[in-house]
Protein backbone atom coordinates (compact mmCIF):
# COMPACT_ATOMS: atom_id res chain seq x y z
CA UNK A 1 0.00 0.00 0.00
CA UNK A 2 1.19 3.50 -0.72
CA UNK A 3 1.16 6.05 2.08
CA UNK A 4 -2.11 7.66 0.94
CA UNK A 5 -3.88 4.32 0.75
CA UNK A 6 -2.33 3.21 4.02
CA UNK A 7 -3.72 6.32 5.74
CA UNK A 8 -7.14 5.80 4.15
CA UNK A 9 -7.36 2.15 5.19
CA UNK A 10 -6.12 3.01 8.68
CA UNK A 11 -8.81 5.71 9.02
CA UNK A 12 -11.50 3.28 7.84
CA UNK A 13 -10.29 0.63 10.28
CA UNK A 14 -10.18 3.06 13.21
CA UNK A 15 -13.70 4.34 12.46
CA UNK A 16 -15.01 0.79 12.08
CA UNK A 17 -13.59 -0.29 15.45
CA UNK A 18 -14.87 2.72 17.40
CA UNK A 19 -18.32 2.48 15.78
CA UNK A 20 -18.55 -1.25 16.49
CA UNK A 21 -17.77 -0.80 20.19
CA UNK A 22 -20.10 2.19 20.38
CA UNK A 23 -22.94 0.06 19.01
CA UNK A 24 -22.45 -2.25 22.01
CA UNK A 25 -22.35 0.67 24.44
CA UNK A 26 -18.59 0.77 25.04
CA UNK A 27 -16.29 3.73 24.41
CA UNK A 28 -13.18 2.69 22.48
CA UNK A 29 -10.27 4.98 21.57
CA UNK A 30 -7.15 4.53 19.53
CA UNK A 31 -4.15 4.66 21.85
CA UNK A 32 -1.78 5.60 19.01
CA UNK A 33 0.81 3.22 20.40
CA UNK A 34 1.02 -0.35 19.21
CA UNK A 35 2.55 -2.18 22.13
CA UNK A 36 4.80 -5.02 21.08
CA UNK A 37 4.49 -6.68 24.47
CA UNK A 38 1.98 -9.49 24.47
CA UNK A 39 -0.76 -9.29 27.07
CA UNK A 40 -0.24 -11.56 30.11
CA UNK A 41 -3.97 -12.21 30.49
CA UNK A 42 -6.07 -14.77 28.65
CA UNK A 43 -7.16 -13.35 25.33
CA UNK A 44 -9.49 -14.42 22.56
CA UNK A 45 -8.57 -13.73 18.98
CA UNK A 46 -10.51 -14.19 15.77
CA UNK A 47 -9.24 -13.98 12.23
CA UNK A 48 -11.39 -13.37 9.16
CA UNK A 49 -9.99 -13.62 5.66
CA UNK A 50 -11.28 -11.69 2.67
CA UNK A 51 -10.62 -11.77 -1.03
CA UNK A 52 -11.99 -10.05 -4.08
CA UNK A 53 -11.30 -7.93 -7.13
CA UNK A 54 -7.83 -6.51 -6.53
CA UNK A 55 -7.93 -6.96 -2.78
CA UNK A 56 -7.10 -9.75 -0.38
CA UNK A 57 -6.05 -10.11 3.21
CA UNK A 58 -7.15 -10.90 6.71
CA UNK A 59 -8.13 -9.16 9.91
CA UNK A 60 -7.40 -10.30 13.46
CA UNK A 61 -9.40 -9.03 16.43
CA UNK A 62 -7.69 -9.75 19.78
CA UNK A 63 -9.20 -8.82 23.15
CA UNK A 64 -9.16 -10.12 26.73
CA UNK A 65 -11.74 -12.72 27.66
CA UNK A 66 -13.33 -10.32 30.16
CA UNK A 67 -14.03 -7.70 27.51
CA UNK A 68 -15.69 -10.21 25.17
CA UNK A 69 -17.84 -11.26 28.12
CA UNK A 70 -18.85 -7.64 28.78
CA UNK A 71 -19.90 -7.23 25.15
CA UNK A 72 -21.96 -10.42 25.12
CA UNK A 73 -25.56 -9.47 24.23
CA UNK A 74 -27.13 -12.56 25.84
CA UNK A 75 -26.93 -14.05 29.35
CA UNK A 76 -23.71 -15.93 30.08
CA UNK A 77 -24.18 -19.69 29.79
CA UNK A 78 -21.68 -21.31 32.15
CA UNK A 79 -22.34 -24.79 30.74
CA UNK A 80 -20.72 -23.75 27.48
CA UNK A 81 -18.86 -20.60 28.51
CA UNK A 82 -15.78 -21.06 26.30
CA UNK A 83 -17.84 -21.83 23.24
CA UNK A 84 -20.14 -18.88 23.80
CA UNK A 85 -17.28 -16.37 24.16
CA UNK A 86 -15.36 -17.81 21.20
CA UNK A 87 -18.52 -17.55 19.12
CA UNK A 88 -18.95 -13.91 20.13
CA UNK A 89 -15.30 -13.05 19.47
CA UNK A 90 -15.68 -14.52 15.99
CA UNK A 91 -18.90 -12.56 15.44
CA UNK A 92 -17.16 -9.34 16.55
CA UNK A 93 -14.42 -9.94 13.96
CA UNK A 94 -17.11 -10.67 11.38
CA UNK A 95 -19.02 -7.49 12.18
CA UNK A 96 -15.78 -5.48 12.11
CA UNK A 97 -14.85 -6.73 8.65
CA UNK A 98 -18.46 -6.10 7.58
CA UNK A 99 -18.20 -2.47 8.66
CA UNK A 100 -14.88 -2.09 6.89
CA UNK A 101 -16.31 -3.65 3.77
CA UNK A 102 -19.32 -1.37 3.81
CA UNK A 103 -17.05 1.68 4.11
CA UNK A 104 -14.60 0.52 1.46
CA UNK A 105 -17.02 -0.89 -1.09
CA UNK A 106 -17.04 0.85 -4.41
CA UNK A 107 -17.86 -0.33 -7.91
CA UNK A 108 -14.18 -1.13 -8.37
CA UNK A 109 -13.41 -2.52 -4.92
CA UNK A 110 -15.37 -5.47 -3.68
CA UNK A 111 -14.53 -8.56 -1.69
CA UNK A 112 -16.05 -11.66 -0.19
CA UNK A 113 -15.62 -12.31 3.51
CA UNK A 114 -14.67 -15.74 4.87
CA UNK A 115 -15.78 -17.54 7.99
CA UNK A 116 -13.99 -16.46 11.21
CA UNK A 117 -11.47 -18.70 12.97
CA UNK A 118 -11.02 -18.23 16.72
CA UNK A 119 -8.01 -18.86 18.96
CA UNK A 120 -7.27 -18.30 22.63
CA UNK A 121 -4.26 -18.15 24.91
CA UNK A 122 -1.93 -16.03 27.02
CA UNK A 123 0.80 -13.77 25.69
CA UNK A 124 -0.54 -13.87 22.14
CA UNK A 125 1.68 -11.99 19.73
CA UNK A 126 0.81 -11.68 16.07
CA UNK A 127 3.64 -10.95 13.67
CA UNK A 128 3.25 -10.10 10.00
CA UNK A 129 5.33 -11.87 7.38
CA UNK A 130 8.25 -9.74 6.18
CA UNK A 131 6.59 -8.86 2.86
CA UNK A 132 3.12 -8.34 4.29
CA UNK A 133 1.36 -4.99 4.06
CA UNK A 134 0.36 -5.06 7.70
CA UNK A 135 -1.34 -2.53 9.89
CA UNK A 136 -1.68 -2.96 13.67
CA UNK A 137 -3.77 -0.67 15.83
CA UNK A 138 -4.15 -0.66 19.59
CA UNK A 139 -7.29 0.61 21.31
CA UNK A 140 -8.50 1.01 24.85
CA UNK A 141 -12.10 0.00 25.42
CA UNK A 142 -13.25 1.07 28.87
CA UNK A 143 -9.70 0.62 30.18
CA UNK A 144 -9.12 -2.71 28.45
CA UNK A 145 -6.65 -3.15 25.60
CA UNK A 146 -7.88 -4.31 22.20
CA UNK A 147 -5.58 -5.06 19.28
CA UNK A 148 -6.54 -5.14 15.62
CA UNK A 149 -4.18 -6.48 12.98
CA UNK A 150 -4.97 -6.00 9.32
CA UNK A 151 -2.99 -7.60 6.52
CA UNK A 152 -4.35 -6.14 3.31
CA UNK A 153 -3.03 -6.12 -0.23
CA UNK A 154 -4.70 -3.71 -2.63
CA UNK A 155 -4.10 -3.50 -6.34
CA UNK A 156 -2.57 -0.08 -7.16
CA UNK A 157 -4.95 0.19 -10.13
CA UNK A 158 -7.92 0.27 -7.79
CA UNK A 159 -6.89 3.15 -5.63
CA UNK A 160 -5.29 5.47 -8.14
CA UNK A 161 -8.36 5.90 -10.32
CA UNK A 162 -11.78 7.37 -9.75
CA UNK A 163 -13.88 5.50 -7.24
CA UNK A 164 -17.64 5.62 -7.14
CA UNK A 165 -19.21 5.04 -3.78
CA UNK A 166 -22.11 2.67 -3.42
CA UNK A 167 -25.25 3.41 -1.45
CA UNK A 168 -24.80 0.92 1.35
CA UNK A 169 -27.52 0.10 3.90
CA UNK A 170 -26.09 1.38 7.22
CA UNK A 171 -25.50 -0.91 10.19
CA UNK A 172 -28.60 -1.24 12.37
CA UNK A 173 -30.96 -0.26 9.54
CA UNK A 174 -33.58 -2.36 7.82
CA UNK A 175 -34.71 -2.21 4.21
CA UNK A 176 -38.06 -3.75 3.31
CA UNK A 177 -38.79 -4.78 -0.27
CA UNK B 1 -51.23 -20.98 18.61
CA UNK B 2 -48.00 -18.94 18.44
CA UNK B 3 -46.44 -18.24 15.08
CA UNK B 4 -43.12 -19.91 14.28
CA UNK B 5 -40.04 -18.01 13.13
CA UNK B 6 -37.00 -19.84 11.72
CA UNK B 7 -33.68 -18.24 12.70
CA UNK B 8 -30.67 -19.23 10.54
CA UNK B 9 -27.22 -17.98 11.59
CA UNK B 10 -23.87 -19.67 12.17
CA UNK B 11 -23.32 -17.60 15.33
CA UNK B 12 -24.97 -19.32 18.26
CA UNK B 13 -24.96 -16.01 20.18
CA UNK B 14 -26.79 -14.19 17.38
CA UNK B 15 -29.36 -17.01 17.17
CA UNK B 16 -29.87 -16.80 20.93
CA UNK B 17 -30.08 -12.99 20.84
CA UNK B 18 -32.74 -13.07 18.11
CA UNK B 19 -34.58 -15.94 19.81
CA UNK B 20 -34.78 -14.08 23.12
CA UNK B 21 -36.37 -11.06 21.43
CA UNK B 22 -38.87 -13.22 19.53
CA UNK B 23 -39.77 -15.55 22.41
CA UNK B 24 -40.35 -12.58 24.73
CA UNK B 25 -42.85 -11.31 22.15
CA UNK B 26 -44.62 -14.69 22.12
CA UNK B 27 -43.25 -16.31 18.95
CA UNK B 28 -41.96 -19.86 18.72
CA UNK B 29 -38.45 -20.17 17.33
CA UNK B 30 -36.72 -22.89 15.32
CA UNK B 31 -32.95 -22.46 15.00
CA UNK B 32 -30.57 -23.59 12.23
CA UNK B 33 -26.82 -22.97 12.02
CA UNK B 34 -26.17 -22.86 8.28
CA UNK B 35 -27.93 -22.83 4.93
CA UNK B 36 -28.20 -26.61 4.72
CA UNK B 37 -29.89 -26.84 8.12
CA UNK B 38 -31.91 -23.75 7.26
CA UNK B 39 -33.32 -25.26 4.08
CA UNK B 40 -34.23 -28.40 6.05
CA UNK B 41 -35.88 -26.32 8.78
CA UNK B 42 -37.95 -24.49 6.15
CA UNK B 43 -39.00 -27.82 4.59
CA UNK B 44 -39.83 -29.33 7.98
CA UNK B 45 -41.83 -26.34 9.22
CA UNK B 46 -44.35 -25.62 6.44
CA UNK B 47 -46.48 -23.60 8.83
CA UNK B 48 -43.69 -21.18 9.73
CA UNK B 49 -44.52 -17.49 9.33
CA UNK B 50 -41.06 -16.08 8.62
CA UNK B 51 -37.35 -16.95 8.33
CA UNK B 52 -34.55 -14.65 9.48
CA UNK B 53 -31.36 -15.62 7.69
CA UNK B 54 -27.66 -14.68 7.77
CA UNK B 55 -25.74 -14.32 4.48
CA UNK B 56 -22.18 -15.52 5.16
CA UNK B 57 -22.36 -19.00 6.65
CA UNK B 58 -20.34 -22.20 6.30
CA UNK B 59 -21.61 -25.11 4.15
CA UNK B 60 -24.25 -23.01 2.40
CA UNK B 61 -24.67 -19.22 2.54
CA UNK B 62 -28.02 -17.53 3.03
CA UNK B 63 -28.30 -16.15 -0.50
CA UNK B 64 -27.37 -19.50 -2.03
CA UNK B 65 -29.93 -21.19 0.20
CA UNK B 66 -32.60 -18.72 -0.90
CA UNK B 67 -31.67 -19.10 -4.57
CA UNK B 68 -31.73 -22.89 -4.31
CA UNK B 69 -35.16 -22.88 -2.70
CA UNK B 70 -36.42 -20.35 -5.23
CA UNK B 71 -35.06 -22.39 -8.18
CA UNK B 72 -36.80 -25.49 -6.84
CA UNK B 73 -40.04 -23.55 -6.67
CA UNK B 74 -40.44 -24.25 -2.98
CA UNK B 75 -41.29 -22.18 0.07
CA UNK B 76 -42.32 -19.26 -2.08
CA UNK B 77 -44.93 -18.28 0.46
CA UNK B 78 -42.48 -18.10 3.37
CA UNK B 79 -41.23 -14.54 3.83
CA UNK B 80 -37.47 -14.24 4.50
CA UNK B 81 -35.54 -11.36 6.05
CA UNK B 82 -31.77 -11.34 5.63
CA UNK B 83 -29.82 -10.37 8.80
CA UNK B 84 -26.18 -9.77 7.97
CA UNK B 85 -23.11 -7.55 8.25
CA UNK B 86 -23.25 -7.06 4.47
CA UNK B 87 -24.81 -3.90 3.04
CA UNK B 88 -23.92 -4.06 -0.63
CA UNK B 89 -26.68 -3.21 -3.14
CA UNK B 90 -25.84 -6.10 -5.47
CA UNK B 91 -26.28 -8.63 -2.66
CA UNK B 92 -29.50 -6.95 -1.57
CA UNK B 93 -30.77 -7.15 -5.15
CA UNK B 94 -29.88 -10.88 -5.27
CA UNK B 95 -31.91 -11.42 -2.11
CA UNK B 96 -34.86 -9.43 -3.44
CA UNK B 97 -34.77 -11.31 -6.75
CA UNK B 98 -34.91 -14.60 -4.85
CA UNK B 99 -37.99 -13.55 -2.94
CA UNK B 100 -36.60 -12.07 0.29
CA UNK B 101 -38.83 -9.47 1.93
CA UNK B 102 -36.20 -7.43 3.74
CA UNK B 103 -32.55 -6.78 4.55
CA UNK B 104 -31.28 -5.86 8.01
CA UNK B 105 -27.67 -4.98 8.77
CA UNK B 106 -26.03 -6.15 12.03
CA UNK B 107 -25.79 -5.21 14.78
CA UNK B 108 -29.56 -5.13 14.98
CA UNK B 109 -31.70 -3.15 17.38
CA UNK B 110 -34.15 -5.50 19.14
CA UNK B 111 -37.03 -3.02 18.82
CA UNK B 112 -36.43 -2.63 15.09
CA UNK B 113 -36.14 -6.40 14.61
CA UNK B 114 -39.41 -6.99 16.42
CA UNK B 115 -41.21 -4.21 14.55
CA UNK B 116 -40.02 -5.68 11.25
CA UNK B 117 -41.10 -9.20 12.22
CA UNK B 118 -44.55 -7.95 13.27
CA UNK B 119 -44.92 -6.01 10.05
CA UNK B 120 -44.15 -9.03 7.88
CA UNK B 121 -45.38 -11.99 9.95
CA UNK B 122 -48.02 -10.26 12.03
CA UNK B 123 -48.46 -10.51 15.80
CA UNK B 124 -47.18 -13.60 17.59
CA UNK B 125 -50.57 -15.28 18.00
Amino acid sequence: MGQRVHTFVRDVLEASVTELFDSYGLACDLTQVVDDDASPCIELGSIVGFRGKGVRGGLAFVAPLGLIERMLPVPRDLTRADLQLRDWSAEMANQLVGRMKNKLSTKTLDFDVGTPVCFTGKSIRLVFLPDADGLSLAFMAEGTPVRIHLDCTLSPDLVSGEVESLRIVPEGDVLLF
Amino acid sequence: MPKTIIVIDDSQVIREQVSIVLKQAGYEVVEAEDGVEGAAAIRNNPGASLAICDVNMPKLGGLEMLETISAQGGASSLPVIMLTTEGRPDLIERARASGAKGWMVKPFKPTMLLATVKKIAGAAA
